[in-house]
């Protein structure tokens, strides 16, 4: 199973790579902390799509938001397999309202996540 | 929010000023009908005099019964006259002179025996009202439907005479009903055809001579005839204006019998010196040069009450020119004086009143085509006192607006509408300037639908309007800076959280790790709750800002969706089993502010869970929902731990904490009143130390449904 992390915060990262490596030992997290180079690593045709993308919303220079708006104009062929789970502190309900106008969301979570939600998530599907 | 409050009050002024202009009419209205009625008594006194005239100069009998038939047709306003005379001696020998009738001599002819046959079932010497006679089994008599009937047997004469007015019933409706005062009218009429009648018959007996003595003699008695009858006062004085005779009438108005005042001068007693001093010399100026005379003065009672007395003084002349008497006829007119001065009472506070609230006001007049306005309506349009508004005002209001306000005119006019509201804008003659006028316009029409009269109001809102664009600019810019404040408020919040939540993150890493000793783990979770304690602070504050500050808003939700979530996220930090429980009667779907519900039931359930009796084990949550009357009640049970009694009053205080078993801030049962009194709602709790506590929460049905 393979997992993208955006997240500017790395101690997040950290947390949620670890606990990620916990509950599936075989898991290939990827982290990156700014929402243009995943931009740039999504259209590598190097790389193998992400089961899940785990996305922050507030971000310097590009937010969640803005990301999943760039990412709109990719090909199908990337945005159509693509699950975004976004994960925030943030506790505006506008926020929840905006995600699930995406169709790639999938999931709204607060931080930090904890093995449950986690496994929740990945085992779920 | 002051500039909307005074606008309201303009338009509430403004409302009652409509109100005052009706109320206006009704009182014009009601003089116009007295004046009308006054008139029309007058014209039908007047033609009764004509016909005296007339009667008394006529010598043949067939002419002067022609006279009497034209003159029920012009006095009584009826369809047709019939005058008919029969003579009972020499077997039934019948005369008929009718005025109006189209019918050929066959059917005069049988009218005129009906007629006599019909005499002979009714009463003698009564004004009768055609419809109260029984009238089915007479062929002719019968299309008759209304009208006047007299019969009169002379006994020195043999003569039976009837008089009748009569209005068909194939055109009644266009004749006015018989009332009690054409009656009245008639009996008046009636005497005086009689006792011209037999004076007549009296007069064929003696000389011309004679006769020119017993015409004057005729004449005062036919005026003390219609004298008696009248309502007004009449009084005949002689030549020198001292009385002779006064009238019923005269004593009732004044309160003087005939004989108190007999040989006095009228002014001696109904006057006073100093009251209409002018009238009074206007009087005695025509009464020296043997002039009649009309005029309005203030008399006075026997008992000193003032009336308004409207005064004809006629000079009576012999056929040589020397003057006989004089004849008054005096009318009491204070109440229509009384209405006239009411209406200018109320015509200049309605003056005062438009002018003080720069309201323009005009009138037309549909049947005389004649316009009024004031002052302020022309200085609305910008045009000098003075100027003749009509025609000229459409060439100041703006061409793109025109067709608007002509249409209402149209509306109105055409009697599509009865009234019309309209606001356009004008070009102020004066200065140029451009103004909106708010201008309502009430058609009066009478109970045909025929249009009487159009009737504006202008109320200039140039400056209302200026004042609410104002407002709505500040209202965006308020707008603009709660929604960056509140941006703020969650940045903040936001950048809070992060750091705090970071660190939580590590604590459950370690805590779903191995290889920690028991009393590390102790210290890490004592970390860990004060950390949760402090992001609730934040959360709270966060809440607390924007109850305080964000505008209600509604929206449909389903209540049992967000408790069920609720419920979801607490099972997680639960020690020991809780018993969730949820109730609703009714629709859980309902319409009021969603994120004010969602903190209101996350504080209320949060509460019941965070204090919760830990040492038992059928600990349970109840949520209840459902409708009473106009209310959506909801409930939060509980058997936790429960409130102490002297704590009860003080749960919903800011800061207040009745317990110590459990951290918090003291700030969630304050933001939970303050969200209903956002919502109009109410909380209320019950509660017994040990227990449990029950929230109740009361919500006005009215905008928190669908």
């Amino acid at each position: 199973m393979k997992i993208l992390l955006i997240d500017d915060d790395e101690i997040f990262n950290f947390v949620h790579k670890r606990l990620i490596e916990r509950i599936e030992s075989d898991a290939e997290v990827t982290v990156i902390d700014s929402c243009r180079i995943a931009l740039d690593y999504l259209v590598d045709p190097a790389v193998v799509m992400p089961d899940f993308i785990f996305l922050d919303i507030n971000m310097p220079e590009m937010n969640g938001f803005e990301f999943l708006d760039a990412v709109d104009s990719l090909p199908d062929s990337i945005k159509k397999q693509m699950k975004v789970v976004f994960v925030t502190s943030s506790l505006n309900e506008a926020d929840v309202t905006k995600a699930n106008s995406y169709p790639m969301v999938v999931g709204f979570q607060d931080k930090p996540l904890n093995a449950d939600v986690i496994t929740k998530l990945l085992r779920g599907n | 929010m002051n500039n909307d409050t005074s606008y309201d009050d303009l338009l509430k002024q403004y409302r009652e000023l409509q109100l005052r202009v009706t109320r206006f009419s009704v009182v014009e209205q009601q003089l116009i009908n007295t004046r009308d009625r006054l008139d029309h008594e007058l014209v039908m006194y007047k033609r009764l005099s004509n016909f005296n005239v007339d009667a008394l100069n006529e010598s043949k009998e067939c002419a002067f019964f022609k006279l009497v038939a034209e003159t029920i047709v012009d006095v009584f306003e009826v369809e047709s006259g019939i005058a008919h005379v029969r003579n009972y001696d020499d077997n039934g020998g019948m005369n008929i002179t009718m005025e109006g009738l189209q019918i050929d001599s066959e059917t005069r002819n049988k009218l005129s025996e009906e007629i006599s046959e019909l005499g002979q079932h009714s009463p003698q010497g009564v004004v009768l009202n055609i419809k109260d006679l029984d009238l089915s089994n007479y062929q002719t008599l019968k299309l008759f439907a209304g009208g006047l009937y007299y019969q009169y047997s002379d006994l020195e004469t043999n003569h039976t005479y009837t008089l009748m007015g009569l209005i068909s019933k194939h055109n009644s409706p266009l004749y006015n009903s018989i009332e009690e005062r054409h009656l009245s009218f008639f009996n008046v009429f009636i005497n005086q055809v009689f006792s011209i009648a037999s004076n007549r018959k009296k007069s064929e007996k003696i000389n011309q001579q004679i006769d020119r003595i017993s015409r004057s003699e005729l004449e005062l008695k036919k005026l003390s005839m219609i004298a008696t009858k009248t309502r007004n006062g009449v009084v005949i004085a002689n030549s020198e204006g001292k009385i002779e005779w006064v009238n019923d009438a005269f004593s009732t108005i004044t309160g003087y019998s005939i004989d108190e005042v007999k040989g006095l001068k009228p002014g001696e007693f109904l006057q006073k010196p100093d009251v209409d001093k002018e009238v009074q010399e206007a009087i005695s100026v025509a009464l020296k040069k043997q002039e009649g005379i009309e005029v309005t003065i203030q008399n006075f009672t026997k008992k000193g009450v003032p009336y308004f007395n409207n005064l004809q003084i006629t000079p009576i002349f012999n056929e040589d020119g020397v003057l006989l008497n004089y004849i008054a006829i005096q009318r009491d007119i204070t109440k229509e004086k009384k209405y006239q001065e009411d209406l200018l009472h109320i015509n200049s506070k309605f003056e005062l009143i438009t002018t003080k609230a720069y309201i323009g006001i005009w009138e037309w007049n549909a049947e005389t085509n004649e316009t009024y306005w004031n002052e302020v309506l022309l200085d609305q349009f910008g045009f000098e006192p003075g100027t003749s508004f009509v025609e000229i005002w459409k060439k100041q209001v703006i061409s793109e607006d025109y067709p608007m306000v002509k249409q209402a005119l149209i509306n109105l006019y055409e009697g599509d509408s009865d009234q019309e509201h309209v606001e356009y804008r004008v070009l102020r003659k004066k200065d140029g300037s451009l103004r909106n006028l708010d201008s309502l316009t009430i058609a009066e029409r009478d109970q045909n639908g025929k249009l009487q009269r159009l009737i504006g109001n202008l109320v200039d809102v140039t400056e209302t309007r200026k004042w609410q664009s104002d407002v709505l600019k500040k209202n965006d810019e308020l707008k603009k800076i709660n929604a960056e404040l509140d941006n703020f408020v969650y940045r903040v919040s936001h950048d809070l959280r992060s750091p705090l939540l970071a660190i939580k993150g590590i604590f459950s890493l370690i805590f779903s790790g191995n290889g920690i000793d028991e009393e590390t783990e102790e210290y890490l979770k004592l970390a860990d709750s004060s950390v949760n304690r402090l992001d609730d602070t934040i959360q709270e504050i966060l809440e607390y800002s924007r109850n305080s500050r964000l505008a209600v808003k509604i929206e449909e939700f389903d209540v049992a969706e967000i408790v069920k979530n609720i419920y979801e996220d607490l099972k997680f930090s639960a020690d020991k089993e809780v018993d969730f429980r949820m109730d609703i009667e009714g629709s859980s779907i309902i319409n009021s502010d969603m994120a004010r519900m969602k903190v209101l039931f996350k504080n209320l359930i949060g509460n019941s869970f965070k204090y919760r009796n830990k040492k038992i084990d059928n600990a349970f949550i109840h949520f209840e929902m459902k409708y009473v009357d106009q209310h959506i009640i909801f409930k939060v049970i509980d058997n936790g731990e429960g409130i102490s009694e002297h704590s009860l009053g003080k749960v919903f205080d800011m800061f207040y904490r009745g317990t110590t078993s459990s951290v918090g801030t003291g700030l969630g049962l304050y933001i939970c009143k303050e969200v209903l009194t956002n919502l109009n709602g109410k909380i209320e709790v019950d509660s017994k130390l040990g227990k449990g506590t029950t929230m109740t929460v009361t919500l006005p049905i009215a905008i928190n449904t669908k």
